[in-house]
């Protein structure tokens, strides 16, 4: 569904991406992490034809490059910030955004009002959106990207500052696109999210792929082992073990042990791994 | 494409209808500036004053006690002329809208009046100016009929002026039944003069004279006849065919921040790369939004014509030359605004960028003084460059101006060009900045 292939991409001395390539499978939920500065929105943007790289090729859904407005057809784009007009309603911004896709009027007013009933926004679908709170833009932002029904969806941080009910609701929604068989590419800072939903997950820094695989795959490769934590009267002793239930097995009749704790290797581990822990701004 | 840039040009002016400020210095703003100042330029808005050409071919004392009179009334301000054929000339000009010949012959009928022939005046007149021509009557005949009635309050007078209509009858050539008629009539009034005197002394005596038919012996002592004269079109018949035009001219600002500031907020509001990111060009996006502040333009243009005309006594001599003005100024203002557009990068910095430099050149170009007073050298030259300027000018050339479309070429042909122009490097900026958020 969507291809980069060696795509570099630089914006005067920096270089943003150095020969990066990934491929998204049909009906797939695709993870793209990084820190800040790896890459990601400048992915993001060669991806929906906002960039163009400097060489290197993107392809969607084996059409062509998404230069191409015709292309573009294919992609709904739910960018980070919430790109909607305050002074409109949700019916009004949707009606405008359907438009803008080329949707004609009648059927697009059918489709508005389905896709605001998804998102449980149906009841004040006619207010101005400056009176949304932060999950219901997140939620219209979505629904919006949803319009034209793309086969492949672009999420940037959709979950970025909402509550958890809202948080829950964006996750059940996306898990029911992937089953409706949309691709959807994931960008985000949260682990879990993406442990939680993606299918296959990339991380990228400095422009360049580290690790791309299913959340177990990278875990096994770069995740490391697990660590145990044994609470004695003396203090607590950490050990890290390929085998960690005989470990524990082992320590647990041990008279002096008072507790044990056992945390597993996660996706938070492997990026930590393979990012470093410096920090980044 | 077409349909897009219509579907992006009815968003933005929805979005111009709700944003508060940016409708008010659109519509409300330019419409209070052309009523308040207009009806400034007016007088106040309170008592009309007309410039009133006069020149006193009679030359007596009477003639000159005449004019001084109707100078001093609130209503008229008198510029005497030394030349009679300087009248109808200036009035053509457009420099007054009535002249008034005092003739020769004015003291004698004044001094004797019925049998001295009728008070006529003559003169010129603007034939737009209808209401200046009712206010000028009225005016005129009272400030005669109370100079006659001063006369008539003062026996000695009124009785000179009997006695000299009487000495003026007596060797008239006129029917001696007339001659009869009007002797009786004088010997009335010198009658009436009398009794009014031993009134006035205490004796008493029958006051009351009614004439037989019921009217005034004086009905037709006054005669004003003034020839119409063709005005060219190079004077405002009132301050709102100044204060409009220029009125056009804020609301072409308003328009301009309203949409260069939607532009940029669509790339800090990240609506822009939404917009891009969809199945159509960056020249259609442009494209909409230049039609938009394009059609924002006109409207408020046309209203504030509408208005003009309906309430205000403002000329619009023709549709297609007015067409012309209104398209031709909002292609030009569409092309400042894509360029201010395009070199905001923010919303506070294209308001304060954009507003130092429109202000100047509004103020350079009469937006808020006319051109026509603004008599400095230097200036007059620096305001060709103001596009502010050439919006009025074809605007005025669509109302009293009266320009042909021909005449109109100029500064609509200035205006558009700066339309393209500004359409060209916005576009190509937007293009170099990779669509103004890459």
């Amino acid at each position: 569904m969507l291809k980069i292939d060696q795509v570099t991409k630089s914006f005067g001395e920096v270089q943003a991406l150095r020969g990066l390539s990934m491929h998204v499978q049909k009906g797939e939920l695709y993870g793209l992490l990084g820190p800040n500065g790896a890459g990601k929105s400048t992915t993001m943007a060669l991806t929906v034809g906002l960039l163009e790289p400097d060489s290197g090729t993107v392809t969607v859904n084996g059409t062509g490059s998404p230069e191409d407005p015709a292309v573009r057809a294919h992609i709904g784009l739910a960018p980070q910030s919430l790109s909607l007009y305050d002074e409109m309603s949700a019916t009004e911004n949707m009606m405008f955004f359907g438009q803008i896709q080329g949707l004609e009027r009648r059927p697009l007013k059918a489709r508005v009002g389905e896709l605001l009933e998804r998102v449980g926004l149906e009841s004040r679908a006619s207010e101005r959106i400056q009176g949304y709170s932060g999950g219901m833009k997140r939620r219209l932002n979505l629904a919006v990207a949803l319009l034209h029904s793309p086969p492949l969806l672009l999420l940037d941080e959709p979950t970025a500052g909402v509550d958890p009910q809202s948080r829950n609701a964006l996750f059940e929604l996306i898990r029911e696109l992937r089953e409706g068989g949309h691709t959807i590419v994931y960008c985000t800072h949260y682990m879990e999210e993406a442990q939680r939903l993606c299918d296959r997950v990339a991380i990228i820094d400095e422009g360049a792929m580290l690790a791309e695989g299913t959340v177990d795959a990278l875990i096994e490769e770069h995740g490391g082992h697990s660590m145990i934590q044994i609470e004695r009267a003396s203090g607590v002793e950490k050990i890290e073990t390929a085998e960690p239930m005989a470990e524990m097995a082992k320590h647990a009749l041990a008279p002096e042990t008072l507790g044990l704790r056992l945390d597993r290797p996660d996706l938070e581990a492997v990026f930590l791994r393979l990012t470093g822990r410096s920090l980044r701004d | 494409m077409i349909r897009t840039a219509l579907v992006i040009a009815a968003k933005d002016l929805r979005l111009l209808m709700r944003d508060k400020a940016a409708f008010f210095f659109t519509f409300v703003f330019p419409m209070v500036y052309g009523i308040m100042f207009g009806f400034m330029f007016s007088g106040g808005g309170g008592s009309v004053s007309v410039n009133v050409l006069a020149f006193d071919e009679d030359g007596t004392e009477a003639s000159a006690a005449f004019i001084e009179a109707l100078d001093a009334r609130e209503q008229i301000r008198i510029t005497r002329l030394e030349d009679p054929l300087q009248g109808p000339e200036m009035v053509r000009r457009g420099d007054a809208s009535v002249f008034l010949l005092v003739p020769e012959g004015f003291g004698e009928a004044l001094d004797a009046p019925i049998i001295g022939g009728s008070l006529r005046l003559g003169g010129s007149i603007d034939p737009t100016a209808s209401m200046t021509l009712g206010l000028v009557q009225g005016l005129t005949a009272q400030t005669l009929f109370e100079l006659l009635g001063e006369r008539f309050a003062e026996p000695e007078l009124a009785r000179g002026m009997v006695q000299r209509s009487q000495e003026t009858l007596a060797t008239a050539d006129t029917d001696p039944a007339t001659k009869f008629l009007l002797g009786a009539v004088f010997s009335n009034i010198e009658q009436l003069i009398n009794n009014a005197e031993a009134d006035a002394q205490g004796d008493g005596g029958d006051t009351t004279t009614e004439d037989e038919d019921g009217g005034s012996p004086l009905a037709n002592l006054f005669e004003l006849d003034l020839q119409e004269v063709t005005v060219h079109g190079d004077r405002p018949a009132n301050a709102f065919e100044i204060t409009m035009p220029q009125a056009g001219a804020w609301a072409l600002m308003g328009c301009l921040f309203g949409f260069a500031t939607s532009l940029v907020q669509e790339r800090s509001k990240g609506t822009m790369p939404r917009l891009l990111a969809s199945p159509i060009t960056p020249k259609a996006v442009l494209t909409g939004k230049a039609t938009g502040c394009f059609v924002s333009a006109v409207l408020v243009q046309v209203f504030l014509l509408v208005v003009g005309w309906l309430f205000l006594d403002v000329r619009v001599p023709s549709i297609l030359t007015a067409a012309m003005a209104v398209s031709a100024a909002a292609a030009g203002f569409v092309g400042i605004m894509m360029v201010l557009a395009a070199l905001g990068r923010s919303e506070a910095g294209t308001e304060g960028m954009g507003r130092a430099v429109m202000l100047i050149l509004a103020l350079s170009g009469g937006a808020a003084v006319p051109m026509d007073f603004l008599n400095i050298e230097w200036l007059q030259k620096v305001s060709y460059i103001s596009p502010f300027r050439w919006s009025i000018l074809a605007t005025e050339g669509a109302l009293w101006r009266a320009y042909s479309p021909a005449e109109m070429l100029l500064p609509c042909g200035v205006l558009i060009a700066i339309g393209i122009v500004g359409f060209v490097i916005g576009a190509k900026l937007f293009e170099f900045q990779g669509a103004g958020d890459r």
